[in-house]
């Protein structure tokens, strides 16, 4: 009797748990033959940006009568390839690649080519990779530019000035930009904090991890540090919040993304002096464009690699920006 | 049968063949290994390492770890694991932001998060007391489920604007300490109380040290484990809704990594105690084993991948002082 209760009971909670679990797929309505199907993916879904820009492609695609099925994963790319190259054996028109790491996806890369399914990238890398039919992203080298532009502005000039760089190398855009910033704060006469990139281990848990970095640095330097770069914007509000605690209102930090609590901090006044907008919606526009020209003629993009360009967000223009997690 | 996978915790004097000084001086090792780090950054950088304000900062850093250490130290007592506990105070936390976003009152919000949390702990309890389900399979099972809910509970963004008035609970320096240092006292205090002084916690150790005998002897041991769940869902929770009022924001994963770092603190306390239970004193140093770490590398400026390194290297040495310990007995 107990264990039959026991099953019962089990299998209750296991079922509220499945029902609890179910999270919206971007699944189409099945399509008929002539149903244009994408199979979109993205292992950054727990990342804002990647899931409003993967969500809206999804509501944008069944809008144009695509069938569409999104594949997440938090950042397991073993997860993405083996669920696209299923879709891929099931037949898919195309592909949509979101923020992928184009070094782990060749699986996917593999099918694709093998089944001749174009690939059709967001923010793919920072150069053209025969990989993907288009790739549009950003411009790394202007998101370095306007932001250490900015900082210097903050801080009075670079010559001479210490400057935390915040990075996260597993991320091919953020180690790409930081790197340029590196060099464009190094060019400028500014001496790198720590000697090297500071680097975050998760991007779940950057916040707490550069409120760390940066309150240990202060500890240890108070007098040591005019600047903080960060490539993201999480952890520059951790950065922005450990300079605030330790009572300081002459360093500066900049961030990257233009997500709404660092919109909230730059409107503060305080140490958060400035981010970028990556014009994502604007990215999306454009790839939804040439997918939409493969789907009616055939035709591919005649160039694989579109950077677009960047805002630079301060406090003069912040009240004017939407974030880009809302 | 349920099977456990954290080391059996015992009744003390458990026979050995070590003599009395080598006996301590095993005791010992872990704070003194706590104390040869002090010494070690101590001398490395003295006038930043040794302040009062890194001390500070040091103890604000390892509160939460704290809380949520003691939460395992829970489970580990009645020889089980919960490898949830990270996911619960990440669900937890982010649960009292989205309805504070909402409009929700703050004691309210609160009140759903502890509540979320301790429901988590009520599942854990009943898969594996009840269902007699391996605590290792089941509070994986729940850390993957517990783990969607919160990035569906935070639409997979980061929230923030809450009232500011929350933020004092994480941020606030009541005397000039922080007040999650507090909250963490507290609890530690409370769970050794219960540990120490209660039934509760006699039976815990005694469903730790052999759930049979335990059972011969009266204690009912599936509410003794399932109540040991409940408790660690609950301290989470407390420790989630803490750091979303420290970080002033809530993410899908922000306390997630939290349940590694507190096995580690639990297995270097276990090596305190001769019988090698898991015990809130060991658990705490074992906290601040990774604190100061973890604080003391930043200040001389080891990079982070090598103190991820380093961390790996100490939960294998807690984890062979352990099983050493435990082929002694």
């Amino acid at each position: 009797m107990r264990g039959r209760f026991a099953k019962v009971v089990g299998l209750g909670l296991a079922s509220a748990l499945a029902l609890a679990g179910c999270s919206d797929s971007g699944g189409g309505d099945g399509g008929g033959g002539d149903t244009f199907k994408v199979a979109a993916f993205t292992a950054g879904y727990g990342t804002p940006v990647g899931k409003s820009t993967l969500d809206a492609f999804v509501d944008r695609g069944e809008q144009l009568g695509w069938d569409v099925t999104l594949y997440t994963s938090d950042f397991d790319y073993d997860k993405i390839n083996n669920d696209v190259q299923s879709a891929v054996t099931q037949g898919v028109d195309a592909i949509l690649a979101g923020f992928p790491d184009p070094r782990q996806i060749q699986p996917i890369v593999t099918a694709a080519k093998d089944a001749d399914i174009p690939i059709f990238a967001i923010d793919g890398g920072v150069e053209p990779n025969d990989d993907f039919v288009v790739d549009i992203t950003t411009n790394q080298q202007q998101i370095a530019d306007l932001t250490v532009g900015a900082l210097s502005e903050a801080m009075g000039g670079l010559q001479g000035k210490n400057v935390m760089v915040i990075g996260h190398d597993p991320h091919v855009g953020i180690a790409t930009r930081s790197r340029m910033a590196e060099k464009l704060l190094t060019d400028g006469g500014a001496t790198i904090a720590g000697g090297e990139i500071k680097q975050v281990l998760s991007p779940g848990t950057s916040q707490e991890e550069a409120l760390k970095f940066v309150t240990d640095y202060l500890q240890a330097n108070p007098e040591g540090l005019d600047g903080v770069w960060v490539g993201w914007d999480h952890a520059a509000v951790g950065a922005t919040q450990a300079i605030n605690e330790a009572g300081r209102n002459d360093i500066f930090v900049t961030g990257v993304d233009a997500v709404g609590i660092a919109l909230a901090e730059i409107k503060k006044n305080g140490p958060f002096y400035a981010t970028v907008v990556q014009d994502w919606p604007g990215v999306l526009d454009e790839t939804m464009q040439d997918m939409q020209t493969y789907a009616d003629t055939g035709d591919l993009p005649e160039q694989n690699f579109v950077e677009t360009d960047v805002t630079l967000v301060t406090r003069a223009n912040v009240n004017e920006i939407k974030p880009t997690d809302s | 049968m349920a099977s456990t996978e954290a080391p059996a915790a015992v009744a003390p004097a458990a026979a050995t063949e070590r003599t009395p000084f080598s006996q301590h001086l095993w005791q010992a090792g872990t704070v003194l290994a706590l104390i040869a780090l002090i010494i070690l950054f101590g001398a490395l950088r003295p006038e930043a390492f040794l302040s009062f304000g890194n001390v500070r900062n040091i103890l604000a850093q390892i509160a939460i770890l704290a809380i949520i250490a003691a939460a395992q130290t829970v489970v580990m007592v009645v020889g089980d694991f919960d490898l949830s506990v990270g996911v619960t105070a990440t669900l937890a936390g982010a649960t009292a932001a989205a309805l504070m976003g909402d409009g929700t009152s703050i004691p309210l919000a609160i009140l759903a998060g502890l509540v979320v949390g301790t429901l988590v702990g009520v599942v854990n309890g009943v898969l594996v007391a009840y269902m007699n389900l391996s605590a290792f399979v089941a509070t994986l099972a729940t850390l993957t489920s517990v783990g969607g809910l919160a990035f569906i509970v935070t639409g997979g963004t980061t929230l923030y604007g809450m009232p500011e008035s929350f933020f004092s609970i994480g941020q606030s320096r009541p005397f000039g300490i922080p007040l999650p240092i507090f909250f963490a006292v507290i609890v530690a205090v409370a769970v050794w109380v219960v540990l120490r002084f209660t039934t509760l916690g006699r039976r815990w150790y005694a469903v730790g040290g052999s759930a049979e005998v335990a059972r011969l002897s009266g204690v009912n041991v599936r509410l003794a484990r399932f109540l040991a769940f409940t408790v660690a869902g609950f301290l989470s929770a407390i420790g989630g809704i803490i750091l979303v009022s420290r970080l002033g924001s809530a993410s899908a994963t922000s306390a997630n990594n939290y349940m590694l770092l507190a096995v580690a603190a639990v297995f270097l306390g276990m090596t305190i105690l001769r019988s090698g239970a898991a015990n809130v004193g060991g658990t705490l140093v074992g906290v601040g084993i990774i604190g100061v770490m973890s604080n003391g590398l930043n200040i001389v400026g080891v990079s982070t991948y090598f103190q991820q390194v380093l961390t790996g290297i100490i939960i294998i040495a807690a984890v062979t002082l352990s099983a050493l310990k435990s082929r002694d007995r």
